[in-house]
């Protein structure tokens, strides 16, 4: 019987990788501060002094030349782990991640394998504004070609994180700072979780229902799962009865999960931290509708996200901005009030 | 081209004043961000406290602020970094609404939606940006405007030794030189990017070698001397405004604090700090001050006291300052 | 009977009043211990420092709990010195 203890998120991916670069020779990290300091949110804790600097590489500030050459290091079979420091700063990058690392195995009709891991950190929430808060995993979701994964705890991430390494296609890795544990910045405790000492694999496209419920289905991601659950406390104490539906990847999609349990439902809320207009939250929705011939909805669907505005840095401004747990409590509470949709049967 | 006296104390006096407030900020930022004010299991919440968030503070840098911006204009534009204090400082912006957007403020720069990495200030023609690497493209475009304009006005780019390994510095030095843009670029090299030495990122021992590469001049300061750094930026200056194009100007300076507030540092050797403080730029100038007959016991403490009671001011307005009302959140996306 | 306490330089630039996270515990009571093992990890604002052993010996009781914080001076663990 293996023994489990908690880890936080951040070791819990250091774990994944660090049992990956002993497995197999060909992996290797590199990024900015990944060596000497860890990584900047932990995700690559004590990885240089256990493997060296020959497997874990600090790079410059030119995440082009760094993210094109793990592109092309795994054309030749290697598997990299670039990390790029936050993921707002794809700006500087994007065609490297987008018209190559995306599309190149497409275009080579399938003949080649890019099995790179590009670990990003998302998210906001402690007011370090518009350029250092996004989310952006519908950007990425958008664009053909990469798988997009976003872990709501420790025990997801590990095993999101080595079936990242061991796929032969990009995966974009997103972990959201405020649910890596770090002692330097408030977290929601749900995501610190038990996670075995073993390597094992979580297969991408597979939901998670971390809360089952009757009244509501909460589909959700990231670090809005872990306000989602504080919140299905709280409808509970209120009679309500919701689902949790824990994503853990954006592509592949697990949409038999969401399809499944709003059938059982009937009502939806999707929580998302990411823009509002033109990403997932519409995604899902959209996945309804063109189910409306099998899923019965007994409300409207609602959706709750940031709405359509760069991050502010103000406290006020970005508690506003950013769905927090009583935000999502009133939003459902809205959604179990409202009228039935338009031609629905009672 | 030597200093004036006028010029020469009004870069001590600028740098004692942006020591000052970035002393006095290393200790706000602190405030409510420690046990046993903050939530159990965590040694330090950077979401907490009247400023929230990251703080990065140029304590060392002075003389690359005021060096420069002695000889700019209210309507030569600086464009800064993510460090950007001294340089919003030298360039005039008040400290007012620069200290009200840290606190979040509505009387703030950016009404509180910017914070410290972003402060915006169009009447003192000053910006800075987040992003390693983002002040130089809109500085060529600056000096691009100024120069369809007819105008003698110059563009000043601020960049760490980090950013020279970004696309946007090759990308900028080289439309900046065939178009002969009226912009200086100026390296601060203070040795760090985060944990990463210039010496394992930068394939030249100086970024101003790369600049032969661009077809422009490079100019190195050597030492962290608020004198030096206005000779040679007075130099590129001057030249720009004559239309004879960029330069490429990089300082040797010293970072005496965290790459951000907080930052352990462990990458960095024990008593390097110490070490540095032993050349502080600013009891060099005031030991020039006095030698020279221009400054005194009296006149520093004038000045001193000058000082802090507009930063006091400064900080009482960041404090008392109404934040923005949470729905103006929504606002100012488009004009 | 030793008191293990995070080294008082480490609090040198610290205001008064702040305290420091207890990170983890490397070891448990009733274990063994040698001069130089490294105890605990703590985290002080942002730095984190290993606790080690001063001597040998045994770990006599834990003062403070993985995730709670402690202040300048005190006693994290009691160590009971062997030989």
């Amino acid at each position: 019987m293996t023994t489990t203890r908690k880890l936080t998120m951040a070791a819990a991916i250091s774990e994944a990788i660090s049992q990956e670069l002993d497995r197999d020779p060909e992996v290797f990290v590199l990024g900015e501060d990944v060596g000497k300091y860890g990584g900047i949110f932990g995700a690559t804790g004590g990885l240089l002094a256990k493997h060296g600097k020959d497997r874990i590489i600090d790079t410059p500030i030119s995440e082009t030349a760094f993210i094109g050459t793990a592109i092309g290091a795994a054309a030749e079979g290697m598997r990299p782990i670039v990390e790029l420091m936050f993921v707002d700063f794809f700006g500087v990058c994007m065609d490297m991640i987008y018209n190559h690392m995306a599309k190149n195995t497409y275009m080579a009709g399938g003949n080649i394998q890019l099995p790179v891991v590009l670990m990003t950190a998302i998210g906001g929430g402690y007011n370090d504004a518009a350029q250092h808060s996004q989310c952006l995993y519908g950007t990425f979701a958008h664009m053909p070609g990469l798988k997009v994964v976003v872990p709501s705890n420790a025990y997801d991430a590990k095993g999101l994180m080595t079936q990242a390494i061991r796929d032969n296609n990009p995966v974009m890795f997103m972990f959201h700072k405020g649910i890596m544990g770090l002692p330097w910045m408030a977290y929601f405790e749900g995501s610190t979780n038990e996670v075995p000492e073993e390597a094992y694999t979580i297969p991408f496209g597979k939901a998670n229902v971390v809360r089952a419920g009757t009244d509501i289905t909460i589909v959700t991601l990231s670090q809005m799962v872990q306000k989602a659950v504080i919140a299905a406390d709280q409808l509970a104490g209120l009679g309500i009865s919701a689902e949790v539906i824990d994503l853990r990847t954006v592509v592949p999609l697990d949409r038999a999960a969401v399809l499944e349990s709003v059938k059982k439902t009937g009502r939806l809320l999707v929580a998302d931290e990411d823009y509002l207009s033109f990403g997932l939250s519409g995604e899902i929705a959209a996945l309804i509708a063109e189910n409306l011939d099998s899923v019965a909805l007994k409300a409207p669907i609602k959706r709750l996200a940031v709405p359509d505005v760069p991050i502010p840095y103000s406290r006020p401004l970005e508690q506003f901005v950013i769905p927090q747990v009583d935000a999502i409590v009133k939003a459902v509470q809205r959604v179990m009030q409202a009228r039935k949709p338009a031609g629905a049967s009672a | 081209m030597n200093a004036s006296d006028e010029h020469k104390l009004w870069m001590y006096e600028k740098m004692i004043e942006i020591r000052e407030y970035e002393e006095t900020m290393a200790a706000v930022y602190l405030e409510g961000k420690l046990p046993p004010a903050i939530q159990r299991g965590l040694a330090f919440d950077i979401g907490s406290g009247p400023v929230p968030g990251e703080m990065h503070l140029s304590a060392g840098q002075e003389p690359v602020a005021v060096g420069v911006c002695a000889h700019l204009r209210q309507e030569d534009t600086v464009v800064g970094t993510h460090r950007p204090h001294h340089f919003a400082i030298a360039k005039g912006v008040p400290l007012k609404p620069m200290t009200a957007e840290m606190f979040g403020k509505d009387t703030g720069l950016g009404r509180g939606k910017g914070g410290h990495m972003h402060l915006f200030d169009p009447s003192h023609k000053f910006s800075c940006s987040g992003i390693i690497g983002a002040s130089l493209p809109p500085a060529c475009g600056a000096a691009f405007a100024a120069k369809k304009h007819g105008k003698d006005w110059v563009a000043v780019a601020f960049f760490g030794d980090g950013a020279s390994n970004q696309g946007s510095f090759h990308e900028s030095l080289n439309l900046a030189s065939i178009w002969r843009l009226p912009v200086i670029f100026v390296c601060e090299d203070n040795k760090y990017a985060i944990s990463v030495e210039k010496a394992d990122s930068t394939s030249v021992a100086w970024n101003a070698d790369r600049a032969s590469a661009y077809g422009m001049p490079g100019v190195r300061v050597e030492t962290n001397d608020a004198m030096e750094v206005y000779e040679a930026a007075g130099a590129a200056i001057a030249r720009a405004r004559r239309g004879e194009g960029p330069t490429l100007l990089e300082v040797r300076t010293d970072r005496y604090m965290g790459h951000f507030q907080g930052d352990g540092e462990t990458y960095r050797p024990k008593n390097e700090v110490e070490e540095l403080r032993k050349h502080d730029p600013i009891p060099l100038l005031g030991a020039h001050l006095r030698k020279h007959g221009l400054l005194d016991d009296a006149k520093d403490a004038a000045l001193r006291s000058r000082v802090s009671a507009r930063i006091a001011e400064a900080y009482e307005y960041g404090r008392t300052s109404p934040y923005p009302k949470p729905e103006d959140a929504l606002l100012h996306v488009f004009n | 009977m030793i008191n293990v306490a995070l080294v008082d330089d480490a609090w040198k630039d610290v205001d008064a009043g702040v305290e420091a996270l207890l990170d983890t515990w490397q070891v448990r009571e009733g274990d063994a211990v040698k001069q130089g093992q490294t105890l605990a990890v703590v985290v002080l604002v942002k730095t984190s420092f290993d606790i080690t052993a001063p001597v040998d010996g045994i770990i006599e009781r834990i003062l403070v709990a993985k995730e709670d914080t402690f202040k300048r001076g005190q006693a994290l663990a009691r160590l009971k010195a062997s030989g």
